[in-house]
This record gives C-alpha cells, structure tokens and sequence, in this order.
C-alpha cells in the first residue's frame, strides 16, 4: 500500500488576486481532474504562507474548505467529516504536509487528502516590494493497494544560512497624509540574499547525499529530479545533481514545488523508475521525497 | 484499519498492524510571564466607557501579561526548556519539533512568516536532530501537533517529539481596548486573553505503559468565519473579531455527538473520564457548556471541568498544557487517571485527545511557573 499522487492542478493568477481564491480554484480543478466530489476529502493541509490580510486566525484551511464545500454540515452520528490545518514550512510546507498525509494514510485514517499552497501579495499597503507571483496549487493524494507512490520523506536544517531568506510582518511608522490617518502600518517584509542560489544548491546536494545514503540508494537509482524553479535554484541543483530533471513553477513560492510535480506527472516522468523532489526554502531547510512508480 | 469509515471525526484510536505502537505524554513545561493584569484594570484602560462587568461575565479575575524583553519566541523557548526539565530525554532526542502558536512574535511585534518560528526554538533549546515545522490552527494547534505526532510515533516513524507553543498575544487585548465601545463588540472576546508558553513531549510508551488511547479531530467549516485575526491598520500588534454567542451556540450544538464519537472509539463512557480540559475561553462558559454536553450525553466525567482561565486568561494555543502542568503540580493528576483534552477554536475546529496518565509522568516533581 502506498500513498499516491492521483491529481496535481495549479493555477495562475493576476497580481491583484488573494492567496485563499488561488487555493480554492486550484481544489476545484484538481478534484474535477480526479472526478472527485469535495465531501470525500478526509484531510486537508494547507501550506501557503502568504495570504490576504496577513491573516492569523483561523487557519487558512478552514476557510478553504468552506470556500469548496468539504463537508459543511452539523457531524451527524455515523458522518463523515473532513479535518483541515495550515502548516508553514517556506517553500517546503507541500513535501511537509504530504508527509503529515502519508502518515493518516498508511495507518488508515485517511483515504483521500488534500495538500494546497498559495501565495500573493497581502493587499495594498500590507507588503513592501512582495517577491512571488500569484501561484495556488493543489495535489489530490490517495490510498492506493499497489506498492509505490511516496516512499520516504526527509527533511534537513543548514542554520549557517539562515539568514538567506527573511519573512516578518512588521510595524514601520509612516507620515499621516490625514490627521485621522494611522501614524504607521503592519507591512511584510521579504528578504531575500544574492547567495540563496549557491547555498541552497550546495545544501542541496549535501541533503540528496545524505538521504539516499540512508536509503542505500545513489544517483544513478534516481530516474528524475523534480524541483521548483525558484528563481534560478532549481536549475542549479539539477545541474549538479546531474541527473534529469523537471524544472517548473518560476516565481511561485510554495506553489513551486506542486507545479514541478505537475510537469512532471504531464510528461510521464512518475510512471517509471524513481523520482527524487527536491525542494530548499527558508533557514536553509531541504526537504526530499522518493517517489516510486506504482507496481 | 480503515477508522474514518463511518465518523465524522478524523480519529485514531486502537492499535493494528500498521500501528503497532503507542504514544504517551512524556512532560509538559509552560512559561507564565510575571506581570499580573486583573480584568478591573484591563476593563479600567478600555478607551470608551463600556459599562461591561467582563469578571462577572467571564469569571476572569487576572491574565498573565509579556513584559519587556518577551515575546512568542522567548515564551516558546523557555516553556520547552521547562518541558525538558522534567523529561528522562534530552533536546538532542527529539525527532521532531512543531511550533503550533497563533503569534509569532520576536523581537517586539515582528511576526516570523520565514524561516518558520520552529527553526529558532530548536537552535535555542539544542534540538540539533530535530525535523521542524510550524503548524497554525488557532486555539487547537498544540492538541494539532498531538496528533500528528501520535500517528508519527504509532506508527514507528519517530520515537519522541515536542510540540510547543509562546503565545504572545495580549497585543490584541491592547489594541481591544481601543476599540471595544459595548457588550456586542465583536472585539470583546480579546479582553479576555493572556500570554503563555506551554510544551509537550509526546513520546513512544514502553510496552504495557499508559497513554494516547484516542485521538479524533474535525474542522466545522461552516462557521470558519466566525472568528478573524490579522495585523492591526491602525497600530501595531493584531486585532481579532469574535462572534462569541456563534461559537459557543455551534459548540453546544456539536461538541456532544463528537466527544460520544471519541469516546466510543476508546471504548469509554464519560464516567469513565476523570478530568475534562476544556478549551480555556471564559470559566462561565465551560461551567455552562459541560452542564449541556452532560445532559446531552445522560452522563458526566468524575471531576468538574478543569478551569484555569480565571487566573490565566484565554491563553489561545496554551491552555491545555498550561492546565495539565498545575494539576501535575498540585497533586490533582495521578497515575491512571484519564484525561479528556477537548480543543474548541476558530475554523471551527473540535478534537479531542484521551490520554490516561502513566507513573512516568504523574511523577514529575513540582514545576515553577
């Protein structure tokens, strides 16, 4: 039994869109690919980290799943309900949550779950210079008898470089243009280092090594790569890993590493042999996941 | 073993083949900043003349407030060395940590969005093995990360993780102040919270030990809008808006039929329970909402339902562990006692964790708050 990827959607959107309607269409779009209705999805996790208002409370999750209908009702005895949280893992949060997934699915609570990531600018005059396109993505994930699907998941720290992304939501005073007008504003701030490329490809490799030592695995057991673009990064570790690649989701933030995925299913690349996700976010944190064809 | 099948909770519960393990709470540790605020002095500082007895109301006498040089990340930090403290295991033994706060304030009123909050926390404590992510589902987050380290550890993926939380969040209760003209405000419900840190370590139970015998959670989606928070537009900090009468109307409604479907799962009656944990929102409404689910159910837990709050305040993520570390302390909690957290919270979120104490953890000597 193995947790499998039956559907993977993402969807583009307009600089003005809000992060929650990108997730919502996403869903749609990839429960109409899989022909199936909101109300059997058991879980959904959702990892996109920046949204409309900057919004703390509730979960994200929650409001996405009233948004598409996933099993609204009062829980009558003998119903059937649907559990949604947010996670926030950068750039990483799908492999995280579909880690979390596999884990319901393989004890058998679960049978379908949702991973959903979206990003956009928080609103006028809640971001300073926002970095990311507006990009949600969505992955239909699934109990299946057959061996394969996601096989081991992984997760490493390079704190030496944590400094290479920073993300905070902050006070920054500002001049009243009225004298009723706030003295200031909450703004998120998005730092991003020129180095992130070098480290994050170095740490990289260094986490590839390490998790397919631990699986007695090597390169050459690996059929194809699969990571986001991610401004320039994704195409360097590929490079260095020298192994094929797929390479999609440019400008994307958590949603990149889904688009890859959905390249990658597009073109057969998770029908054979083994794939390797690779995705680098913020602290420096890599995240790796095999995934086998199913048998 | 197919346990959704038929429940509307997403529950685990039982052990198989694929779940030959059980998890337990190893230790709880929580941080409580020294600075007392009574409600007569936060009801004193609300801008408008309210006229609101919120004591009377909500049975809050004092909340604990942050003072200068605190924030989400030291209460987190020092909450889990607290909870390590009292733990046989070491930082460098955890496998995994989970942030689950609202606020993730550091250095004043930033809130980390990147890195995550958790990669702070495990550099702190010397969690160096750790994997680390954040988890955010309002007032549930910390029984959230239970739960995701239940399956973890049943299943034999880990052996031994922390949840933990620093919930810096008197920030809206300040901001509230400013705005909270009568008893319908939406911003009411702010008055009424409290900064704290609480953490977990929920480990694998030697064999034939005590611990997580169910674990069941559901989102109500329907009612995901009846509470919102986000940064302030006017200052600095978060402001929150509650429909507090929605809630607690949902949660009489629903709350019942779901802990029957967690308690049927462990094969238990609520007399079988000996201490229900609420949610910590207003003492009034747990007295009132375990005198509803009672008669709903025919039945009651052993004990009262466990109130904090009216010392403590609503201390959002918090409050479960911060109620399990005073009634560890106090001699409450002993040794086979089992124990009904039950998480209310935005989204509308409701889970259940029935954990039965085992001699590890009712042994831990005394803790300072």
């Amino acid at each position: 039994m193995g947790t499998t990827l039956e559907a993977v959607r993402v969807v583009a959107g307009r600089p003005e869109d809000g992060a929650r309607r990108l997730a919502d269409e996403a869903i749609v779009a990839c429960l109409d690919a899989a022909g199936v209705g909101a109300t059997e999805v058991d879980l959904l996790v959702n990892c996109g980290i920046y949204r409309e208002g900057n919004l703390g409370e509730p979960a994200l999750a929650a409001l996405i799943q009233q948004d598409v209908g996933a099993n609204l009702g009062h829980p009558p005895v003998g119903g059937h309900g649907t559990f949604s949280f947010d996670i926030a893992a950068g750039a990483c949060g799908p492999l995280t949550a579909m880690q979390i997934v596999d884990g319901f699915v393989r004890s058998g609570a679960v049978r379908r779950a949702l991973v959903v990531a979206s990003d956009a600018d928080p609103g006028r005059g809640r971001s300073l210079g926002f970095p990311y396109r507006p990009v949600g993505a969505a992955a239909l994930l699934s109990r299946s008898p057959e061996a394969g699907g996601f096989t081991a998941f992984s997760a490493q720290l390079f704190p030496e470089h944590a400094d290479d992304v920073r993300a905070e939501v902050r006070w920054e005073p500002r001049r009243r243009r009225f004298p009723w007008s706030a003295p200031g504003h909450n703004v998120l701030v998005v730092d991003r280092s020129p180095a992130l490329v070098a480290h994050g490809t170095e740490s990289a490799v260094k986490a590839v090594g390490r998790t397919l030592g631990e699986l007695g695995l090597g390169l050459g057991d690996i059929s194809s790569v699969i990571t986001p673009e991610a401004a320039g990064l994704g195409a360097s570790v590929v490079a260095e890993l020298g192994r094929p690649g797929v390479v999609a989701g440019e400008g994307a933030h958590t949603a990149g590493v889904l688009a890859a995925l959905a390249r990658a299913q597009d073109e057969g690349r998770l029908d054979h042999g083994r794939a390797l996700v690779v995705t680098v976010s913020a602290g420096l944190h890599v995240s790796c996941a095999v995934h086998e064809a199913p048998r | 073993m197919a346990e959704t099948e038929a429940r509307w909770l997403l529950m685990e519960a039982g052990g198989s083949d694929a779940m030959p393990f059980r998890a337990r709470i190893e230790s709880v540790g929580r941080r409580l900043p020294e600075d007392r605020v009574t409600t007569e002095a936060v009801m004193r500082s609300t801008r408008h003349r309210t006229r609101i007895d919120l004591e009377r109301l909500t049975g809050i006498r004092e909340r604990r407030w942050v003072g200068d040089g605190e924030d989400s990340a030291t209460l987190a930090i020092d909450a889990a060395r607290d909870c390590l403290r009292r733990s046989a295991h070491a930082a460098e033994d955890l496998d995994v940590l989970i942030v689950c706060s609202i606020t993730k304030y550091r250095d004043g009123l930033a809130q980390q969005m990147e890195p995550p909050l958790s990669h702070h926390v495990r550099q702190a404590i010397g969690a160096d093995r750790a994997q680390v992510f954040d988890l955010s589902n309002a007032c549930a987050g910390l029984l959230t990360g239970m739960f995701v380290l239940n399956d973890w550890i049943r299943r034999g993926q880990v052996r031994c993780g922390m949840v933990v939380s620093g919930e810096d969040i008197s920030s809206l209760a300040r901001n509230a102040a400013k705005h909270v003209r009568h008893i319908l405000s939406k911003e009411l419900a702010s008055l009424t919270l409290g900064d704290a840190g609480a953490a977990a370590i929920v480990d694998r139970a030697p064999e034939g030990s005590e611990g997580i015998t169910a674990a069941g959670f559901t989102t109500l989606a329907a009612h995901s809008r009846l509470c919102l928070a986000q940064p302030s537009e006017r200052e600095p900090g978060a402001r929150m808006r509650t429909d507090s009468r929605g809630i607690h109307r949902a949660a009489i409604e629903d709350l019942p039929p779901l802990l029957r479907e967690a308690l049927d799962a462990a094969g238990l009656q609520l007399h079988d329970i000996d201490w229900v944990v609420p949610h910590q929102t207003s003492a009034r409404a747990i007295r009132k909402g375990m005198a509803e689910v009672a008669q709903a159910l025919g039945d009651e837990p052993r004990h009262p339902a466990v109130v904090t709050v009216d010392r403590f305040g609503n201390t959002a993520s918090t409050t479960h562990v911060v109620a399990l570390v005073e009634m560890l302390e106090d001699g409450r909690l002993r040794a086979g006692d089992r124990v009904a957290l039950v998480a209310l919270a935005s989204g509308l979120e409701v889970g259940v964790l029935v954990v039965t104490v085992d001699e590890h953890l009712a042994g831990r000597d005394g803790h300072d708050a």
